[in-house]
Order: structure tokens, then sequence, then C-alpha cells
């Protein structure tokens, strides 16, 4: 057989298996997803104020970084009063002390901005998804009604927020000690 | 022409109704597209719980864009590039995206081939690797350019090239076995 004509013949393969492919049809949810939807478009309707984003915010805190430097290389992280789901808690309780603990976990988030543009590259493509994911969860906040869901909402962005600060404390201790190996998490072994 | 289930074109009026946040519009936008949006995630991601999340997730994005939507794509490429992240998305979470994994045994469990010719397209395509059998879908089914593949995965182009070849030829390989199925498919 030709070069040409194999060649031929693997594009007719080819077609054949985009045709087939596409014959496999279309697929139906179990249950439709609308319901939801609807319930999460009229919570969400109401412009909420956006929560910060972490993504490439440097500028911002670049004339704060050498003023914090000190303080983070003596930077041990709080104790991490971890905030559970505990039912005999009214639900507003629990909702005001999640808060507290994302809005403490930002604070520490903020001062270790100056190390978010040190780590290597896996530790930056996982910031970037961790990012992404606070960022969805943000989103889901917006849209959340069920006290439940946004308690649990809230929990994962804690859990999240506390997974940056990890990497860039790890960053932080690197760039201060690039001879050491230790990690936030060897002493913190409730991070995530 | 596209050949893609999600080339539907929406009637200008609708798609106004919907930008003004008439929620009986994005109802009807929703049940259009509720299929090729969970076939495309279902297909990506092998996974009814994930691809009904997938539907959720890109759906309330969708509408929650709807205002940045110019219309210079048509709205159903739109919604299939949201759809599409999403499903990456998911997959980047699971840390399933691992380019050097390989093909797990074929465990042929199949009762006679001849009755069930779609079902096994539709499970060797399911036994592919993640990334594999995206590209294959995205390829042949959505009619993406390995390009267009190429940036979805932040990859080159021979990266996309590779996994339809390599993906291509592992089907080939799981349907071989059954002479009497998907001959029609060249595979025999």
């Amino acid at each position: 057989m030709s070069v040409m004509s194999e060649s031929s013949a693997a594009d007719d393969r080819d077609l054949a298996l985009a045709t087939s492919l596409r014959g496999l049809g279309l697929l139906a949810p179990r249950r439709s997803a609308w319901p939801e939807l609807a319930r999460a478009l009229a919570v969400a309707a109401p412009a909420a104020a956006p929560r910060p984003r972490y993504r490439r915010r440097l500028w911002q805190f670049a004339a704060a970084a050498s003023a914090v430097t000190v303080a983070l290389l003596l930077w041990q992280p709080p104790p991490a009063p971890r905030v559970g789901l505990d039912p005999a808690r009214s639900v507003s309780t629990q909702a005001n002390a999640l808060m507290q603990e994302s809005e403490r976990w930002e604070r520490t988030l903020r001062q270790l901005e100056p190390y978010s543009g040190a780590v290597d590259a896996r530790s930056a493509l996982i910031s970037a998804e961790i990012e992404d994911l606070i960022g969805m969860t943000d989103l889901q906040l917006g849209a959340a009604s069920d006290p439940g869901q946004m308690a649990a909402l809230w929990q994962r962005r804690i859990g999240l927020l506390r997974r940056l600060a990890e990497i860039r404390t790890d960053a932080a201790w690197q760039q201060a000690q690039p001879d050491q190996q230790l990690s936030m998490s060897q002493f913190n072994p409730t991070l995530l | 022409m596209s050949t893609s289930s999600f080339a539907i074109e929406l009637p200008p009026h609708l798609l106004a109704r919907a930008r003004n946040g008439d929620v009986h519009a994005f109802e009807e936008i929703y049940r259009l597209f509720e299929r090729p949006v969970y076939t495309l995630a279902w297909r990506l991601l092998n996974d009814a719980d994930e691809a009904q999340e997938t539907l959720h997730d890109a759906m309330l994005r969708l509408f929650q864009k709807l205002s940045q939507f110019r219309d210079e794509a048509p709205f159903w490429s739109w919604l299939r590039q949201i759809a599409v992240n999403e499903a990456l998305m998911r997959l980047r979470r699971r840390r399933l995206i691992d380019y050097t994994d390989v093909l797990p045994e074929l465990v042929d469990e199949r009762t006679p081939a001849a009755l069930l010719e779609r079902h096994d397209l539709a499970q060797a395509l399911a036994q592919l690797p993640a990334i594999t059998r995206s590209v294959v879908w995205l390829f042949h089914v959505e009619g993406y350019s390995h390009q267009e593949i190429a940036q979805q995965f932040g990859k080159t182009e021979s990266f996309s090239k590779s996994q339809l070849a390599r993906g291509t030829q592992k089907l080939r390989g799981l349907l071989a076995p059954h002479p009497e199925g998907l001959a029609h498919v060249g595979y025999v």
C-alpha cells in the first residue's frame, strides 16, 4: 500500500471514529439541576460584595513587604481554633465563628503576600489552583441560602486559606533559611 | 457547520430576556443545553456525580456572567467553553491529570459484541486515561482544533496531537478483539 493510500485509510478511520463517537448520543442527568439553580439565582440576584481575590496583587503589598519580613520570620501559625460544625451551637454563632476564622486567615495571608511570588513552580501551580477554588467557593457562597451549606462552604474556604498560608510560610522560611527544609505542616499537623 | 450538540442557535429575544434577568428565559436556556453540558461533562469526567455538579456550576456561572457575553462568538460556543473549563477544573482538582498515566488492562466482561456496539465504544472511551479521553472527545466530537485543545491544557499542539493519536490507537486496540462489532468504523 502506498504512503498516500495508508494516510487516506487512516483519515477514513478517524472520520469513522468521530462519527461513531458522535453517535453515542446525548446523556441525560439523573435529576434536573434547574430547581437548585433557580434557588441559587434567586439568592445571588442582589450583587454580593466581591471578596478579595488573591491572584497576583503583589503591587498592593510591595510597600509593606520590608516591614513585615522580620515579623514573618518569627511568625508562628495561630493555634488554629478549628471551628467545627457542632450541632449544639446555634447556626448564627457557628457562621460568625467561621467568618471570623476566615478573616483571621485572610489577615495572615495579607502578611504573607510578599512571599506569594517566591514559591517554586509546583507550589505556584498549587497556589493558583487553590486561588481558583477560593474564587469558586466565594461564588457558591454568594449563591448559597441554606445555613448548613453555607457553614460547609465557610469551612472549605478556611481550609483553602490555610493551605495557601502553608505554602507561603514554607516560601518565607526557605527564603530566610535556604538550607532548611522546615515546613509549617511539621509543627501544625491540623493543616489540610 | 458544527456537528457539536451544543450548536443550538438561540432566538435573539430569548437571549435578550435572559440578559434582563428573566428567570423563565434562564430556565428555557437551561432546558436547551442541559443534555449537551451534561454529556460533555460526563465524557470528560466519567463520573455521574461530578457531571451533575459540573452541569450545575457551569450553568450558574453562565447565568452570572451573561451580562459579559458580547455576541462576538455564538452563544453556544461561549457556553461550551464555560462547560469545558468547569470540567477541566474538576479534573485538575482530582489530580487526575497525569500525563504519563497508562491505560489499565481491559477487563473483558462484555456480552456478545453485536448487542453492544455503542456500549463497547463508550466503555472503551471510558477506559482511556482522563486526559487522553478529553482530547479525543474535544477533537472528534466537539470539533476543537489542536491549537484550541493545547490552550485548554496549557500545552503545545504536539501534545494534543500525540494524545489524540495515542487515544485513537488505544481505542483501536480495545475494540479490535470484536470483529463483528464496530467493523464499520474501521477497527478490524
